[in-house]
């Protein structure tokens, strides 16, 4: 969620300095090895991440976007010395003093966590909560909250199957309607029933019926939230391979991990399996800094507000390689730092997001309740 | 004199060096026989475009800063006594011998380096400790400090601190009814004015903030604590307006140990094979050494390119001020393991 991952900049201060003090300096300014190779390409070691893997045939085929690995050896050998904290996600609103509401309310935030300015007019979507102005994602989380307050049961699934759209509207009374209500509502009543019909209206109890991990031979977290909510599929085709993507799912377990693992209120032993987040910011950042290029149409389409279709070839191309380049980067990164200061790609993907999600430089527009 | 030497520098092709258009800041405007003749650091320019093509796109916050636990809140003369008279001992918490930190747990927390030392002077306050007033610290003895900066190890160069707090508190005293808010109310709101401006005055009237160092017969300006202090007061009272500064945009780095680790990581300098060695071997760069001299005025030199080019780049509504930069640097790196150059001094 764009709110739990804007709380890392508040982490980011101060943390983690004493963790630093007792290693010896790495000197090797040199990263040596390359990684294991695949013919000419360059490909990260695995983690076990099945959304990893599936990139291989849009990154050996991309047309539109390149990733440049002598950029990510060369970012790498500066960012490698940054702290790139694990970042501590304040769950919004004090609500993880009740483990089990938190979940509940990270995954409910999560199924509707997508496009928030408006497609035609270029508005954001705000509210007023608790005497602030909320935007974006954040003004969406507001809006939970203050059904909750009201006593609207939106974190029972009986209740979200059948919210209807007068409701829906009520709840997310902004300065405009809510980009994309229709499919918001259709989400809602998707992953309502099936919240309703198997895990007694609760997302918690479908996270309780998993086992600790995110992929576990199919019954993983992510395995089955994929499979048993559609909604969670984010999958696209390429030359007749499929690509995963999973980028809302990952989000809301990475969001309740870092909100949540402190208090042992949500156990996750494999979260090094994690990619980073598919989103429009992060491609940005990789641009930006030249770990990736476009082709100039791509370029021209982009810098000129044009929609990038959903399950297009440049949109998966640009997403792909967001996965790539970002793993490829963590495993540099790593390269040059201690043994007890490894990090995780979402740590690399939240130190990218946080520096970028504010710029003027545009990004890529598709609509999609995927991201 | 100076069009003379500009014509010169023109004229020499072979070593011309890119010079900032920032003007009439008497730090920057000191440092060309350093980054002129440097021996032992070099900044690239081509690099430092390179890094401005990506960062110019972040956004690059101007920082609101809070004192630590609600002091001075809401009574601007206080933030300025507090801020003032921490910047004063404001240096050197690491022990030289054993490379402990200075750490202090107050109010239920626990602070370190810089941190410590504002939570010793809250602490000092919360007592009843007059810390603020010149006349107290005009005469603080040793143990008082003692008692004041009690820590878990001695406050590092503790007798040196003593002695400037003798040197600025007299001053406050004599002049200023003790307090630092007097001092600043007293000067004009730039910086620099024809000698009237808070820098130009706090090097003068108080000896301790005259950081400036002798490089080939040239006095070279670094006034880190100065510019310093007097940002962490702008950055504080921002907000409410009680603290106009005309001229911020004459404000260089803060030449310390942080930020040329950050730009020599980030390849924007780089440093003769024999420096890097001597670095990176913990070895002691003496103050005022040629060395020292080159690392603090390339840090400021490369910070003052980079911050123009960043603003080349952005649009006008969103342009920064070089202490916004200083800032991106610094935090990114403050606690890195990647060693800085060690040198013994009150100055930073």
């Amino acid at each position: 969620m764009n709110r739990s991952r804007r709380q890392v900049l508040k982490g980011v201060s101060t943390l983690g300095a004493i963790a630093a003090m007792g290693a010896e300096p790495l000197l090797a300014a040199n990263p040596v090895k390359s990684p294991v190779s695949s013919g000419s390409l360059p490909w990260p070691k695995p983690i076990g991440s099945p959304v990893i893997e599936s990139l291989r045939p849009v990154i050996e085929g991309s047309r539109d976007v390149k990733t440049h690995y002598d950029k990510i050896v060369d970012a790498a050998r500066w960012m490698a010395y940054e702290e790139l904290p694990m970042p501590h996600m304040a769950v919004p609103y004090g609500l993880d003093k009740n483990p089990d509401v938190a979940i509940d309310f990270i995954m409910v935030s999560n199924t509707i966590n997508s496009a928030f300015t408006d497609f035609k007019t270029h508005i954001k979507f705000q509210t007023d909560y608790a005497d602030a102005r909320l935007s974006d994602s954040d003004a969406m989380v507001a809006c939970l909250k203050r059904a909750m307050d009201n006593g609207i049961p939106i974190l029972d699934g009986k209740f979200l199957a059948k919210v209807s759209r007068p409701e829906m509207e009520k709840l997310f009374a902004g300065n405009m309607e809510m980009p994309m209500l229709d499919e918001k509502m259709a989400v809602f009543h998707q992953a309502g029933e099936v919240l309703a019909a198997k895990y007694d209206g609760r997302y918690v109890n479908f996270v309780k019926s998993c086992p600790p991990r995110l992929y576990d031979n199919g019954n993983g977290l992510v395995d089955r939230l994929v499979k048993e909510f559609p909604r969670f599929n984010d999958v696209s085709q390429f030359d007749g391979h499929q690509v995963k993507f999973y980028k809302l799912a990952q989000l809301g377990y990475w969001g309740m991990y870092s909100g949540l693992g402190r208090t042992s209120g949500f156990k996750l032993e494999d979260p090094q399996k994690l990619s980073a987040f598919a989103d429009y910011i992060v491609p940005v950042a990789l641009r930006l800094m030249g770990m990736t290029s476009y082709s100039p149409a791509l370029e021209k389409a982009i810098n000129s507000y044009q929609m990038i279709p959903r399950d297009s070839r440049q949109e998966i191309e640009i997403r792909a390689h967001s996965l790539y380049a970002t793993a490829l980067l963590a495993e540099e990164v790593n390269r040059l730092r201690p043994a007890d200061q490894q990090v995780i790609i979402p740590q690399i993907d939240a130190r990218i997001w946080t520096h970028y999600h504010t710029t003027f430089w545009p990004h890529h527009l598709t609509k999609t309740i995927m991201y | 004199m100076l069009a003379a030497s500009e014509a010169l520098r023109a004229n020499d092709n072979a070593t011309a060096v890119r010079w900032p258009k920032l003007a009439g800041s008497p730090v920057l405007d000191s440092l060309h026989p350093v980054i002129e003749h440097a021996r032992d650091v070099h900044t690239h320019l081509e690099r430092l475009q390179e890094i401005a093509g990506w960062m110019a796109y972040e956004e690059l916050p101007m920082p609101d800063y809070a004192l630590p636990l609600g002091a001075g809140e809401g009574k601007p003369d206080e933030t300025i006594d507090f801020i003032l008279t921490s910047d004063v001992v404001d240096t050197a918490f690491t022990d030289f011998s054993t490379h402990e930190k200075f750490q202090v747990d107050y109010a239920g927390r626990h602070w370190s380096d810089s941190d410590a030392l504002f939570a010793c002077m809250k602490r000092a306050l919360d007592n009843g400790i007059p810390v603020l007033d010149g006349k107290f610290l005009a005469r603080v003895t040793r143990p008082e400090l003692e008692r004041i900066f009690a820590g878990n190890i001695e406050l590092p160069m503790l007798d040196q601190k003593m002695e400037v707090l003798h040197q600025v508190g007299g001053v406050l005293a004599e002049t200023y009814e003790g307090r630092f808010h007097n001092f600043v109310k007293s000067c004009s709101p730039r910086l620099y004015d024809n000698g009237n401006g808070l820098i130009d005055r706090l090097v003068k009237e108080f000896p301790r903030f005259n950081d400036v160092s002798e490089y080939d017969g040239h006095t070279i300006r670094f006034y880190k604590l100065s510019q310093l202090g007097v940002w962490f007061v702008y950055s504080s009272l921002r907000k409410t307006g009680q603290f106009p500064l005309e001229d911020l945009n004459k404000m260089t780095a803060f030449a310390d140990y942080m930020v040329p680790v950050t730009l020599r990581l980030l390849g924007i300098t780089s440093y003769s094979p024999e420096l890097e060695q001597a670095i990176n071997t913990h070895q002691m760069v003496p103050r005022d050494s040629r060395r020292e001299v080159e690392i603090r005025a390339h840090c400021i030199y490369a910070t003052a390119l980079l911050c123009e080019e960043i603003n080349n780049i952005r649009p006008k509504d969103m342009q920064i001020v070089i202490p916004q930069i200083d800032a991106r640097l610094w935090t990114h790196y403050h606690t890195t393991w990647w060693p800085h150059h060690l040198t013994k001094t009150i100055m930073y």
